[in-house]
């Protein structure tokens, strides 16, 4: 009965149990900090739409691609507690069309490992991410909007999502002329 | 036969082996029941799973653990909270077998085409283009997606990448299991 391996069987079972219980308290944990997120600015007023080829893939396909600058300040600080790995932040562009009438696409994105970098001031900021809608075709698109979202990744538990901040819809623009074709394509 | 401790077996009565027969399957269907109901409570044919690549670091790490959620397809009504962009989901590319954990960062959808969705590492520098299946361009996501990422354990599930790419373990565990078998006869 008392053999050394059943005390190690014991051992390993309690450390088992106890690993279990405390990583189900830290993930309850994170229901006592409440998010409390300020984002102050979220807007753009420089857009663009030219033709370029996107030559990341093989493909030569010639579609239109925005050219977007934005502004945001936001601070994610409240979300920082001591069950938060990190906190993957992202803007996106929500927009409507004919045969794909729900479309949203990420345009920039940044990961904040911890507190100290959870402050985000972007003025003028461009795209991170290439911007062209699935049918190829963008300009002239009414009703754009972009949002601010967030994704609060745990050391240990449910993953949480949030988002405020949207801009009232633009309007993207006409098609550029050839000047403009070189930025686009980049 | 004496070695593998098996004798102790036909000392057994008939109705003490069948009862040791029954307690072993009971033990089987109890775990493989458990694993189809939550199979069947996320609507997922594979609810947990285990990181394999480090495209999504720092958020997951080779072996941690996912439990995912397969119930927000938003197939018929685009309002009601569905798939959404920022969300991580896993995949099994049509004619491959390897599930991939990324994040969505496009989504398209219309009353008439299947939700499109691409996705990307948060580690990778491209998007996921390249990893699917030949001359396509987004994801199905009825067809190809498992589920959405909802909790985190991490590090848990590295016993079962050990296993898998180091054989010899394996066999040390079958051995050691064997040993105890052996040891363990008073």
């Amino acid at each position: 009965m008392h053999s050394t391996l059943v005390r190690a069987q014991n051992v390993f079972g309690f450390l088992t149990t106890v690993a279990f219980f405390v990583a189900g308290l830290v993930a309850l944990s994170s229901l006592l900090y409440p998010a409390d997120v300020n984002v102050d600015v979220i807007g753009t007023n420089n857009v663009k739409i030219a033709k370029g080829r996107a030559h990341q893939y093989y493909t030569s396909k010639v579609q239109e691609y925005a050219v977007l600058y934005f502004d945001l300040e936001a601070d994610l600080s409240s979300l920082f507690n001591w069950n938060t790995k990190q906190v993957f932040a992202y803007v996106s562009a929500t927009y409507p069309g004919s045969k794909y009438t729900d479309n949203e696409i990420v345009i920039w994105d940044t990961i904040l490992p911890s507190r100290s970098a959870s402050k985000l001031i972007l003025k003028n900021e461009r795209a991170k991410y290439s911007i062209n809608d699935i049918t190829g075709k963008f300009a002239g698109r009414d009703n754009v909007t972009l949002s601010f979202h967030w994704n609060v990744q745990p050391h240990v538990g449910r993953l949480t999502w949030g988002a405020v901040g949207l801009t009232k819809g633009v309007k993207f623009p006409g098609v550029e002329r050839p000047g403009g074709k070189k930025e686009a394509a980049k | 036969m004496d070695a593998l401790g098996l004798s102790k077996l036909r000392h057994l009565k008939p109705r003490q082996l069948l009862s040791q027969v029954l307690n072993f399957a009971l033990i089987l269907s109890t775990a493989f029941m458990l694993w189809k109901g939550l199979s069947v409570a996320t609507d997922s044919p594979s609810p947990i799973v285990v990181v394999l690549s480090g495209s999504m670091e720092p958020a997951f790490q080779r072996g941690d653990l996912l439990f995912l959620w397969n119930r927000n397809l938003e197939l018929d009504s685009p309002p009601t909270p569905g798939t959404r962009v920022g969300e991580i989901v896993v995949y099994n590319v049509i004619g491959k077998d390897i599930p991939i954990v990324h994040r969505v960062v496009r989504k398209h959808q219309g009353p008439k085409t299947p939700l499109h969705l691409l996705t990307k590492g948060d580690n990778n520098h491209a998007d996921d283009t390249e990893l699917y299946a030949r001359g396509r361009w987004y994801l199905d996501r009825e067809k190809e997606v498992i589920g959405s990422v909802v909790g985190y354990v991490p590090f848990v599930g590295y016993v079962t990448i050990m296993l898998s790419e180091h054989p010899w373990m394996k066999t040390a565990l079958l051995g050691i299991m064997g040993l105890l078998v052996i040891v363990q006869r008073e």
